[in-house]
């Protein structure tokens, strides 16, 4: 079988970085096999995402008491 | 809008830009899940959401993640059963001068396929800075 011509090309990146490729950002995490893999990624935190509506997120005596009649399946 | 009284009670939904980006548009254009999201996009933020649709999510789920303080929406938004509804919203409640809202924080499949985060392994990362088996 005829080798594949491929230009390969090294990054130098460590576990938790974010890499964009053509346009899109992807989290460099673990395989669970000793490399990395690629997910979409996550840069904004729950704190950052509630400052930038100008709020903040409920304290867990406030959620309890706005929230804790909900149901729970416990699936997540 | 805060929250509304009545059996009713609705409580005002907010997504941000970056939230959505990352969360939505990772999925192709046609998916099924972008195309569900979107659509319920508009609703809730035209009209909030009903706490008869809403859940806690569960403070030491079974996949390892911690997700207490966050609340969760299937989508589609309907009153049929969870099976026919294989995505999920999840969402963080917060204050501001307004009042109480709720915002986006993760978007995804429930149960996705082997090698694919799941909506509340996203959460999770959002939450706590990393994926719960990291």
């Amino acid at each position: 079988m005829a080798r594949m011509a491929v230009a390969v090309k090294k990054l130098d990146v460590s576990l938790g970085d974010v890499v964009e490729i053509d346009g899109r950002r992807y989290d460099v995490v673990s395989d669970k096999a000793g490399g990395v893999t690629l997910e979409p990624a996550i840069t904004q935190s729950v704190a950052e995402i509630h400052a930038e509506h100008g709020g903040q997120a409920l304290s867990s005596e406030e959620f309890e008491h706005a929230f804790g009649h909900l149901p729970s399946d416990g699936e997540g | 809008m805060g929250t509304s009284g009545g059996a009713a009670r609705r409580v005002s939904v907010r997504v941000g830009p970056q939230v959505w980006r990352e969360e939505v548009e990772r999925y192709g254009q046609r998916s099924p899940a972008r195309a569900a999201a979107e659509r319920e996009r508009h609703r809730v933020e035209d009209g909030g959401v009903a706490l008869a649709d809403v859940q806690r999510c569960a403070d030491d789920g079974a996949d390892r993640t911690r997700l207490a303080g966050l609340l969760k929406v299937y989508v589609p938004i309907s009153a049929g059963p969870a099976s026919e509804r294989p995505f999920g919203f999840v969402l963080s409640p917060g204050r501001d001068e307004h009042g109480l809202y709720l915002t986006l924080v993760a978007f995804g499949e429930r149960h996705p396929r082997q090698g694919v985060r799941s909506v509340y392994e996203r959460a999770h990362k959002r939450l706590h800075g990393r994926y719960p088996d990291q």
